[in-house]
């Protein structure tokens, strides 16, 4: 059975009613007073009894704590008749009780405390009713429904002065028992029941009764709606427009009378009062209660009489009832009852909301106690709960500087998880696992982000260290002290250096990685990262003294990627005195394969013509050639000096003068010298050095012919062929091989000479077949220029001629200007006799020919 | 009696009924809609239960009446206004068959009620536990029969009339949707006829007298820049 609805209270004891009836001296009578009908309204309480008495008390009511607690006072007692009371309605309005007593109504005046004479009495009246919903009656008079043992009802206004006749009306059958709902009355006749519209006296049937087996009764729940005893003892709600809007309530058999306690139905019969949910149809309560007689409703209280005294059924505390509820898990059945309490107490929605939440918010921790997280979550939810006090519930999450409290009063009644767990393992890590969901699932309030995020960080780090970093850096708000503890008791360095980068505590967080790559610790979510992650961040953190001192770091490690760090910073653009290339330069000289790269970078990939960077690369060149010397690597010479060489001849930029200071003190660098020579426009001395020193005949051939490629006239060129060539001949005195190389170099088509000069240079006694190709060359050359030339003083004679010729046509040809000639652009007529004539021949404005 | 939280404090849309004498299997085909679940131990309705059921954007008040006699008087009460009702017989039971012409015709609305004759238990009859006692064709004469009204009216309209099972919820979904959709789609022409009216007035009214201008769909919406 669900939590209970009512407490029985007594409100009138036997013994006292027994001594106001009797007075204080009478003996005990023989027979027995009992009541038989009662009713109350405000304070009043009206009794009858079975010998004739109606009795006034006034019914004081005191809340303490803990209960209500109910004194009576006697107000009068009054003896009407012989027989037993049927039945009395007080009506305030009227100052009248009307009372039944032996198919005989009659009025007793409340202010004279005696049977009203003025009065007519209604005999052979089966049963009546007071309107129970006064809309659309008279404001002051009061509706009475007498059900007479004929088979009509009739119909009546009351007021203090008079009752007025409004209506009879006939029924099919003799009424038992009559209830009215504004103008409806619903009567049950001897087999069915009736609705009658008193304005229209249209008759709609609802449903027909055993009168044998079942015990009619009529009770008006709510406006327009009734509750019947239906067969098979079962309650039967009935609209006035004769359909139900609810499904039945099986009652107990027997049951007699009833009482509407909004949502609740109270019913009594021979052995219990028993209270029903109307809102789903359920037993709510049942109560022992012997020798039952009647039960009244007035406002929120149900008083039940039994022949011997009368009882008040007080209503739980709704919140006692919710808790109750919430604890056999009838969450809507809690809800729906706090819906209902509050809209009867007149609250605002807002305060309802507020007592919704709670409600929701207490389901929700009940559910958790049971593992049944689904519900707990969406109850949690809906409820609006404070996050923190479901992260408080789990020991440890909750950071010593937060400034949450749990909510007064308490929401739950558990210590912590643990409670909930005892200790099972298994258990407290699906409730840990349900935090971790329902957290990440509920958007927090500004007040509660700090311990959410806190209580997430604690959780992440010891169980999910993935999404770590997710949450530290999605602004991430929480407890300092417990995020720097908790990181690091699980060793979550690269999350906490993340951290303090957050918290532009770079200086920290660079230490923790400088740490981590240097593995004096280890977090094996930084492993994949490394060292290009920490390069990355080291690159893009504004502050140049921080790069300054945690560079070295990197660069130790993997020069390239250290040096990537100042290249990336300077193709970015970020303009930094402290890192301008030049400190960068200085900076990097004790790292000089970082050096290298980064003037390499500087002077070939990002093309910075400025000679210190061309001649200090020049001499890092230079400088890694010397160590690799030092070190004998051939192959690795080999490469430098490629690198050097192609550097030297590329590069406009670098001092050459610098580069040859250097190169000349070391006889094995005299090719890089030769090119230095090249590159001052010391042909001759590169020659020398190249011929004389090197002997390297192809490296001076080709010398010559790439410098004569810079070289504007012939002459020059000539005189530089002729520098080489003076080189061979005065070797080839006392080399007869020379002849060849000065042969070849003769027949070298690239090569440039002056035939007669040369012819003045060879020795005389060389054949003349060794110059015979170059000799016919030379002719042949010389006639081809000769020829080439008249062509061209030939063709340019004819221009001469054509251009004449033009002028001269031109010249003779005149222009003859009209009143009606157009303009040939804006073909508007000429007005002054200024005109321009185009080169194509059109004649126009002068101003259209501007345009 | 079912447990069941709802009540129509709002008036449902549509009312549906379901007659048929005891047993034929009135509450499990209810089950079998509302729960999608078979429970082969139901006990006997008590004068009515009650469910509510959101279709589109109505809400179907659906009542399982008792088929036991003593509760014959309350049937009554319970089918009135039904907009349309669930005449239950028993596949294998050619008596529960008879009792929908004799006994429970005549609680219904006469007009304006679709009455849809439904065969239960046809697993019973698939299976060979229990000998068929009704022809479908039977059936669907009665069926044709007792709706004249309703097929006169509106020439393409199916007869209503279905063969379920509850236990393996054959026809049952079908039965719901072929009702709903002969009761509310007639429903919703009205409505739509109905709030177009209503919005034309308002409009009127509105623009007349108060400078604020009325908010109804049939105001074109205007585009922002
Ligand atoms: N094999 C089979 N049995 C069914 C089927 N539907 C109902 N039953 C059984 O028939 C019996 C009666 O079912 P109910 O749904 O309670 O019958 P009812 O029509 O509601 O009966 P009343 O409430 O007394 O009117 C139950 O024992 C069910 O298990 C069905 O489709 N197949
Ligand atoms: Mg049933």
């Amino acid at each position: 059975m669900s939590s209970k609805a009512f407490d029985l209270v007594s409100t009138l004891e036997r013994s006292i009613l027994l001594a106001d009836i009797r007075g204080k001296h009478a003996l005990p009578s023989a027979n027995p007073v009992d009541i038989v009908c009662f009713d109350c309204c405000t304070k009043n309480l009206f009794i009858g009894t079975t010998n004739g008495f109606i009795i006034h008390y006034i019914i004081d009511e005191r809340k303490t704590a803990e209960r209500v607690i109910f004194k009576s006072h006697l107000q009068g007692k009054k003896a009407v008749a012989k027989k037993p009371l049927q039945l009395v309605k007080y009506v305030p309005t009227a100052d009248q009780v009307i009372i039944l007593v032996d198919g005989t109504i009659c009025v007793f005046d409340t202010t004279r405390f005696d049977l009203s004479p003025s009065h007519e009495r209604f005999k052979n009246v089966q049963t009546f009713c007071v309107n129970e919903n006064k809309e659309g009656g008279s404001p002051f008079g009061q509706q009475v429904c007498i059900a007479s043992r004929k088979r009509h009802i009739q119909l009546y206004n009351i007021t203090a002065e008079k009752w007025i006749h409004i209506r009879d009306i006939g029924l099919p059958e003799l009424p038992r028992i009559v209830s009215m709902d504004s103008s409806t009355v619903c009567v049950a006749l001897q087999t069915k029941y009736v609705c009658v519209n008193v304005e229209t006296s249209k008759l709609t049937e609802l449903f027909a009764y055993d009168n044998e087996a079942d015990t009619p009764f009529v009770k008006r729940v709510a406006p327009g709606e009734f509750f019947l005893g239906g067969p098979s003892d079962l309650g039967i709600f009935a609209t006035v427009s004769g359909v139900s809007q609810r499904p039945p309530i099986q009652l107990k058999s027997g049951t007699f009378s009833l009482a509407f306690s909004s949502p609740y139905i109270v019913s009594l019969n021979s052995e219990f009062v028993v209270v029903y949910n109307a809102l789903n149809q359920q037993q709510k309560q049942a109560l022992q209660f012997q020798r039952g007689v009647s039960l009244q409703e007035q406002s929120d209280r149900v008083f039940v009489a039994s022949a011997q005294d009368i009882y008040a059924l007080v209503p739980v505390p709704w919140q006692k009832q919710v808790d109750g509820l919430l604890l056999e898990h009838k969450v809507e059945e809690a809800l729906k009852l706090a819906e209902v309490s509050y809209r009867n107490s007149g609250l605002s929605q807002s305060q309802f909301n507020e007592i919704n939440n709670v409600i929701l918010q207490k389901a929700g921790f009940i559910e958790f106690s049971l593992y049944n997280f689904d519900e707990a979550g969406q109850y949690l939810k809906t409820g609006g709960v404070d996050l923190r006090e479901v992260i408080s519930l789990f020991p440890g999450l909750l950071s010593v500087d937060s400034q949450f409290t749990r909510s007064r009063p308490p929401l739950h009644d558990f210590a912590d998880v643990n409670q909930i767990t005892k200790g099972n393992l298994e258990k407290s890590e699906d409730c840990t696992a349900w935090l971790v969901r329902f957290l990440e699932s509920v958007r927090c309030k500004m007040s509660e982000k700090k311990d959410v995020h806190t209580a997430l960080m604690k959780l992440y780090a010891e169980k999910r260290p993935s999404d770590l970093l997710r949450l530290l850096q999605s602004g991430y708000q929480g407890h300092h002290s417990d995020t720097v503890d908790t990181l690091q008791t699980f060793g979550r360095f690269h999350a906490l250096a993340v951290y303090y980068q957050q918290a532009r505590e770079l200086d920290k967080s660079f230490t923790i990685w400088s740490r981590l790559v240097n593995k004096e610790i280890e977090d094996e979510s930084f492993d994949p990262l490394g060292l290009s992650y920490f390069s990355d961040v080291l690159c893009k953190t504004t502050d140049a003294t921080l790069l300054l001192n945690y560079a070295p770091v990197v660069l130790e490690k993997d020069p390239v990627i250290g040096a990537q760090m100042f290249t990336k910073r300077f193709d970015s653009g970020i303009q930094d005195k402290r890192l301008n290339p030049e400190s960068t330069i200085e900076f990097l000289t004790r790292f000089p394969e970082a050096l290298t790269y980064y003037l390499e970078h500087l002077v070939l990939s990002a093309n910075q013509q400025v000679e210190s960077f061309h001649s200090h690369l020049a001499m890092v060149y230079l400088d890694n050639l010397f160590s690799a010397k030092q070190l004998n690597n051939k192959v690795l010479i080999e490469s430098l000096r490629k690198k050097l060489q192609s550097f030297l001849r590329q590069s406009d930029k670098y001092s050459v003068s610098l580069i040859l200071g250097r190169v000349e003190r070391d006889d094995w660098l005299l090719p890089e010298a030769a090119i230095l020579h090249g590159k001052a426009g010391n042909d001759s001395a590169a020659l020398e050095i190249l011929v004389n020193e090197l002997k390297d005949y192809k490296g001076a051939e080709s010398f010559c012919v790439n410098q004569s490629a810079n070289k504007t006239t012939t002459i020059e060129r000539q005189r530089l062929f002729e520098t080489l060539l003076h080189l061979y001949l005065s070797k080839s005195k006392d080399n007869e091989r020379m002849r060849v190389y000065v042969i070849d170099l003769l027949n070298n088509p690239k090569a440039v000479f002056n035939a007669a000069k040369v012819a003045e240079l060879i020795p005389d006694d060389w054949s003349i077949a060794l110059l015979s190709k170059f000799m016919l060359n030379s002719v042949r050359s010389s006639l081809h220029d000769g020829r080439q030339a008249r062509i061209a003083s030939q063709l340019a004679y004819w221009d001469y001629f054509l251009a004449n010729k033009d002028y001269l046509s031109l010249r003779s040809t005149t222009i003859s200007l009209t009143d009606n000639k157009r303009c040939e652009s804006c073909h508007q007529l000429f007005k002054e006799s200024a005109f321009v004539r185009q080169a194509d021949g059109r004649v126009v404005h002068i101003s259209c020919a501007k345009t | 009696m079912a447990e069941n939280q709802q009540t129509t404090k709002k008036k449902a849309d549509l009312k549906v009924v379901l007659v048929g004498s005891a047993d034929v299997g009135k509450t499990c085909f209810i089950t079998r809609y509302i729960n999608d679940s078979f429970d082969a131990n139901t006990a006997n309705t008590i004068g009515a239960s009650f469910f509510l059921k959101q279709w589109g954007p109505y809400n179907v008040a659906i009542w399982d009446t008792a088929g036991e006699e003593r509760f014959a008087g309350l049937s009554t009460f319970y089918c009135r206004d039904a907009g349309a009702a669930i005449m239950a017989y028993q596949i294998s039971d050619r008596h529960s068959f008879e009792e929908l012409r004799s006994r429970f015709l005549s609680l219904l609305p006469e007009s304006n009620c679709l009455k849809m004759v439904v065969g239960t238990k046809l697993d019973l009859v698939v299976s060979g536990e229990e000998k068929r006692a009704v022809h479908p064709q039977e059936a669907r004469q009665f069926s044709v029969d007792i709706n004249s009204e309703l097929l006169s009216q509106s020439g393409n309209v199916s007869i209503p009339f279905f063969e379920t099972s509850s236990k393996t919820g054959e026809g049952v979904a079908e039965t719901f949707e072929s009702i709903f959709e002969k009761c509310l789609s007639t429903l919703s022409d009205h409505y739509r006829i109905k709030k177009l009216r209503d919005s034309i007035q308002l409009h009127d009214e509105v623009s007349n007298d108060s400078p604020i201008p009325p908010k109804t769909e049939t105001r074109p919406k205007k585009s922002c820049c």
